[in-house]
């Protein structure tokens, strides 16, 4: 080999040394990006050619980014459903539960004990009718805050859908460039770092898991196997509803024409904040609907008359809207919390709630003013054993104080359960992140330390490059 | 005279080694030039007749020699269309005129037309992809066409093949009513007794098409699958169907004991017929675990122009098109002669063939008695500074050294003329 | 090629974490420590907050029913005053009765007709008393008085005018011509066809008061009662009859009726207080039972949702110093730097 060679030799290692040290550079800039995995460049020979390259490769472990994956869709989830039953906790009025239906049961029931002990009282009869009014408007607002929990859910749902096409569009751009880069043998580890970054996005909207085919391409199929992406985007549909009501049915989310499922229990197996929205909207908040419906049930029939044919009808409580629900069967009558308001004939004359004379005809026989046969018999009533739907998830037979507290305590079951578990999954994805994080990160000192190696090779063969110009030198010099 | 002699002798010395400053000279100029192979004098003495007692002195004859076939080191650069050969071998040129030259130097660039000219303006032939792979004319330049690498016009690769792999839940419900076949919109796809999946496919004119793959468990150990084009899907109400139009294909899988696919339609090809696209089913199993599908995929690609070309060590010259896909387009020839060294050398950098080189045997890179084309890399030029100094050094002192002979001839000469005075 | 197994990121990151949880319990714990239950009842209990609730709610439920029970103790003890005097009245006539019998002295004759009329006004005044607007014998019908104002004179009247009948009808000149016999008759007539639910606006149904969960007695009385019957009787026929100037044994008949009236007065009216007597007391009974279960109540409430604020305040105080230690880790790591050095 010649001195020409040996200095061609020399330009390759500084060309090699310069571009390791723009390779550290770039890992410093992006010491605190969690979506950009370590480059290393390492000196090859390259195989084909024989000559010396500077081979850029992008560290990856696709067994942590699964894991990483899985868990930010348990954790997202987790927390969808989770921040859903703080909202319907807020509902209840905070750690006293002031403004539950149940404390409201419990105040009407002692307003009527107290009128009962003076039944002549007028006082303590307007008392009472209005405490019955106050349960009236607390099973009202509660209705309408559980619905707008509902079309609040729905929104949700609809913004992630449209993050999620928005994302799929963006990661088809960045698969097409992995797959261009990776053909023409050019520098992937942008468009990879890119895609990955989408791909963990993704995984927060729904649970997701990746083969990688031919050409570096990667699909993207749900955890339940519906495609989300294969060569180009599958597309998710959905149509959001502005209102809600006790009756409405929230529209399915349908990813490729399948719909997707709601995720079950409070451990939720909602991969994904969809599934957590879904599970919100279409199963949690619906059944705390039919649990304060069958308590308007059960006050309608509590506080129900006789009329003069001896027909049963409602007295205390009626509805807004004039309708007679069937109240005495247990059936969810669905939206009766929202309708159900206290008689005016009982707030205009107090005393006919004593009489039984709202609606019914009065069974106080003597007119008398010390009547409380009655209203220790709807006092009584309050304990008693009634039936309600099993449907609404609590149980066939309970008196209607009981109902009310273990719907409270059903709600509150639901909600200690999802924080514990939403303590689990955040534990998790904090130590698969940090997992993935010390496995693909850069780590500075170590990028420091190659970079005095680099240092010392550059030096190295600008020495090379000096020495070979002395000997050319003196060359030339016994030329003269 | 033998005087007269030793001067004509002297001077015959002289130019010899102004020969060789000659070529040193060319030598160190073309340092760089890529290929450049480095030319050589060597002396041979020229003898006259003498007789016993008087010495005739000859003189030198110079004759010059190019060494071709020493491989130059390679220089490697960032230009993929820049080409070297390592080892025995001449690319195969043609110059402005048409008429066909060899060189082994190979900084080719695209010009305006899409054709590779090299620094020198020789233009590289190969043979075409056209009609299949080439085959070489060994003896001729037959065949040999200039290679294009340009154009933006589109290609598009239609779909033939593809497969599916997955599992299919053994323990899965059998769905009596509402198959995927019948197209209604009580179709249940729940993802465990009903599968889909979508595959993306290319037709002739590049337009994405797309399947979607219905796979529903009729009996123990038997599926259906059933195909329709997703662009027909409904898009109001729920999920895809009903379709617009019926099913594309329909198909009856059978599974053994071990979960493997048996025979598809009662036949032991597993291929689904999807539009003229194979689908290969062979790698779907029937296992006790959540039904999914693991990888799938169709070849073809959607029109694309070609990004850049990539060059392989035998010369085949790949498009590569802006999906990532590859279609070859030329193959560059090689030629090589019996003796290199006799090569004659024409400016520009390349040699034609003479009677005493031999015959052109054509061939390709990789192939035996030629070399192979390495992408990226220059062949420098095999002149050694160090050498040629020293050979300049050497001269000079030689043709110093002449001159003294000359001298002392002519000193007495002027001894012998001033005898006479 | 990594040598490392740390990256810079995680080394940040998992600072950033460790502290936001200790901040977040740290508040938490301050609150355990200063209300001494639970921060988030529901989150620790789960399903059993409808117990809490349902502990809650009996307490509260329990406390309502003393409070009502003060009204039913106070209308009770009213009603037994009222019960005591009119006793007392009726003793004081039948005192008087017994000092007048055998003997015809005008004076005395006149006493006991006004000792008659002053305990029929008292006995008027007595039924008609009134607490928070209830009349206390007027039974379930008790916003109406039980005896109306004109009630003395109208006693009077029917009872003259039916005796006037009666002499009309037997041919008696006056009242001195009256027989023993004649008497006896009238006055067993009079006593048969005395209505006395019509004389009074009170309600044959006396009130009932729950006074426990599981018991309700009755708290008033109803002035429809024999004893007051016999009360207004006795003294009705005594003030009309004494200074009527009747012959000694018509005087003794009248004597009889009216002194075994009296008796039955004061009987029938202790009865009644006696029986009330016995409302009252188990009235006592119910609020000690009461009582003493919402203490218990209280105590499994606390049991249920209370927090130790010992234990709270000590593992609030290791916390802050655990958070302190980890931030000067924290601030030593990130110093150790290897751009410092080079």
């Amino acid at each position: 080999m010649s001195l020409a060679s040996a200095l061609s030799t020399t330009k390759n290692t500084l060309s090699n040394s310069a571009t390791q040290t723009a390779v550290l550079s770039t890992n410093v800039q992006n010491v605190s990006n969690s979506d950009y995995n370590r480059r290393t460049a390492t000196i090859t020979t390259n195989a084909y050619s024989g000559a010396t390259t500077v081979a850029i490769d992008r560290t990856q472990d696709s067994a942590l980014l699964k894991q990483t994956l899985m868990s930010t869709s348990d954790d997202a989830g987790q927390q969808a459903l989770l921040s859903g039953l703080n909202s319907l906790f807020a509902t209840m009025g905070g750690d006293d539960y002031a403004l539950a239906p149940s404390t409201a049961l419990s105040d009407l029931r002692d307003a009527l004990q107290a009128y009962a002990a003076t039944p002549g009282d007028l006082t303590l009869a307007s008392a009472a009718v209005s405490s019955a009014t106050d349960v009236a408007t607390s099973l009202n607002t509660a209705t309408t805050q559980v619905q707008n929990l509902r079309a609040d859910a729905d929104q949700q749902i609809a913004t992630s859908v449209d993050t999620l096409n928005k994302l799929l569009s963006q990661f088809k751009d960045a698969n097409d460039a992995v797959m261009a880069a990776t053909a023409a043998g050019t520098d992937a580890n942008d468009a990879l770092d890119t895609r990955e970054s989408l791909l963990k996005q993704i995984s927060g909207i729904v649970g997701v898991s990746t083969t990688t085919s031919s050409g570096n391409s990667v699909s993207i199929y749900t955890s339940d196997g519906i495609t989300l992406f294969e060569t180009s985007p599958r597309k998710i549909s959905y149509d959001p509803l502005t209102s809600y009501s006790a009756a409405t049915v929230g529209s399915p989310v349908y990813i490729d024409g399948v719909e997707l499922s709601a995720g079950k229990n409070s451990d939720s197996t909602a991969q994904g904040s969809l599934q957590g929205l879904l599970q919100l909207r279409d199963e949690i908040y619906p059944t705390y609907q039919d649990q304060l419906d069958e308590i308007a049930r059960g006050l309608v029939s509590m506080f129900s008359e006789t009329d003069a044919s001896s027909n049963s009808v409602p007295g205390l409580f009626t509805t807004k809207d004039g309708s007679v629900p069937d109240y005495d069967t247990p059936e969810i009558v669905t939206g009766l919390a929202g309708l159900i308001q206290v008689n005016s004939a009982a707030v205009a004359d107090p005393y006919k709630l004593r009489d039984g004379s709202i609606s019914g005809q009065s069974v106080n026989d003597e007119n008398a003013s010390g009547f409380s046969t009655l209203l220790n018999d709807y006092v009584a009533s309050f304990e008693a054993a009634r039936d309600f739907d099993p449907a609404a998830k609590i149980g066939e037979s309970a008196s209607i104080l009981d109902f009310s507290t273990d719907s409270v305590g059903w709600a509150e079951e639901y909600r200690s359960g999802a924080t514990n578990a939403s303590e689990t999954t955040a534990a998790m994805l904090s130590r698969s992140t940090e997992a993935y994080s010390n496995a693909t990160g850069v780590n500075l000192d170590e990028e420091l330390i190659l970079l005095l190696d680099v240092e010392q090779s550059y030096k190295a063969a600008s020495k090379l490059l000096s020495t070979i110009d002395e000997m050319l030198g003196a060359l030339m010099e016994a030329a003269n | 005279m033998s005087l007269f002699g030793t001067m004509k002798t002297a001077v015959s010395g002289m130019s010899a080694q102004a020969n060789r400053l000659g070529t040193v000279g060319d030598n160190i100029a073309n340092s760089s030039t890529t290929a450049y192979k480095k030319a050589t004098t060597s002396f041979s003495s020229l003898v006259l007749p003498s007789t016993a007692g008087a010495y005739n002195s000859g003189g030198v004859e110079t004759s010059t020699s190019y060494s071709v076939s020493e491989q130059g080191a390679l220089e490697y650069t960032t230009s993929k269309t820049d080409l070297a050969i390592q080892g025995n071998g001449f690319f195969v040129v043609q110059d402005t005129a048409g008429n066909t030259f060899l060189t082994r130097s190979g900084n080719f660039t695209k010009d305006e037309n899409g054709y590779l000219v090299n620094a020198s303006g020789y233009t590289l032939l190969g043979y075409s992809y056209d009609s299949g792979t080439p085959t070489t004319v060994v003896n001729s330049y037959d065949g040999l066409i200039p290679i294009n690498v340009g154009g933006n016009d589109l290609s598009a690769v239609a779909s033939t093949t593809g497969s599916l792999a997955g599992n299919l839940n053994s323990a899965a419900d059998v769905v009596t009513a509402d198959f995927p076949s019948d197209n209604t919109s009580s179709v249940d796809v729940d993802m465990d007794s009903t599968l889909k999946t979508s595959l993306t496919s290319y037709d002739s004119l590049g337009n994405p098409v797309v399947y979607d793959f219905y796979f529903t468990k009729t009996a123990a150990g038997e599926w259906d699958v059933s195909v329709y084009n997703a662009a027909d899907a409904a898009t109001s109400g729920s999920g895809s169907f009903p379709y617009a139009s019926g099913e594309v294909t329909h198909g009856t899988m059978a599974f053994d004991a071990n979960g493997k696919l048996t025979t598809l339609d009662g036949a032991a090809d597993l291929k689904l017929d999807v539009n003229g696209i194979k689908i290969d089913l062979s790698k779907m199993t029937q296992l006790s675990a959540k039904s999914n599908i693991s990888s799938g995929s169709v070849n073809g690609s959607a029109p694309s122009s070609i990004q850049s070309v990539n060059i392989t060590s035998d010369g085949t010259i790949n498009a590569v098109y802006a999906d990532g896909s590859t279609k070859p387009l030329y193959q560059i020839a090689m030629a090589t002669v019996e003796s290199p060294d006799n090569l004659e050398v024409q400016s520009g950098n390349v040699y034609s063939t003479t009677s005493d080189s031999g015959v052109v045997t054509l061939g390709f890179a990789g192939s035996s008695g030629f070399g192979k084309i390495v992408s990226g890399a220059l062949e420098t030029s095999n002149v050694d500074l160090a050498n040629e100094l020293t050979e300049m050094i050497e001269s000079q002192r030689s043709y110093s050294a002449n001159s003294k002979v000359f001298q002392t001839g002519s000193d007495l000469m002027d001894v012998l003329i001033n005898l006479v005075r | 090629m990594k040598t490392t197994s740390i990256s810079s990121l995680s080394v940040s990151q998992a600072m950033q974490l460790t502290v936001q949880s200790s901040q977040t319990e740290i508040s938490k714990l301050q609150r355990e420590s200063v209300s001494g239950t639970f921060d988030d009842v529901g989150l620790e209990l789960g399903t059993r907050t409808s117990t809490s609730l349902d502990y809650g709610r009996e307490s509260n439920r329990l406390q309502a029913i003393v409070d009502s029970n003060s009204f039913a103790d106070q209308r009770m003890q009213s009603s037994q005053l009222a019960m005591q005097q009119m006793s007392d009245s009726g003793q004081t006539l039948l005192n008087s009765l017994v000092a007048l019998s055998g003997s015809s002295d005008t004076t005395s004759l006149q006493v006991s007709a006004d000792t008659a009329t002053s305990v029929m006004e008292n006995f008027v005044s007595y039924a008609n008393v009134s607490t928070n607007g209830e009349y206390l014998f007027s039974g379930i019908n008790s916003d109406v008085a039980p005896l109306d104002d004109g009630f003395i004179d109208d006693l009077k009247n029917d009872f003259n005018t039916s005796l006037s009948n009666f002499m009309s009808s037997n041919g008696i000149a006056s009242k001195s011509d009256i027989s023993a016999t004649q008497m006896q008759t009238f006055l067993n007539d009079y006593n048969a066809s005395f209505d006395w639910s019509s004389w009074t606006n009170a309600s044959d149904n006396k009130m009932a008061s729950r006074i426990s969960t599981s018991e309700s007695v009755t708290t008033s009385s109803s002035l429809n009662g024999d004893g007051f019957r016999s009360l207004a009787l006795s003294s009705l026929i005594t003030s009309q009859l004494a200074t009527a100037g009747l012959s000694p044994d018509t005087m003794s008949v009248v004597n009889t009726q009216v002194t075994t009236l009296a008796g039955k007065a004061v009987s029938g009216i202790d009865a009644e207080r006696s029986s009330m007597g016995l409302s009252q007391e188990r009235l006592e009974k119910a609020d000690t039972a009461m009582k003493s279960q919402m203490d218990i109540i209280n105590t499994q409430l606390t049991g249920l949702v209370g927090v130790d604020t010992y234990e709270a305040s000590v593992r609030l105080n290791t916390l802050l110093t655990q958070v302190e230690t980890s931030y000067k880790i924290t601030s030593k790591i990130q110093d150790m730097s290897l751009v410092n050095y080079i």
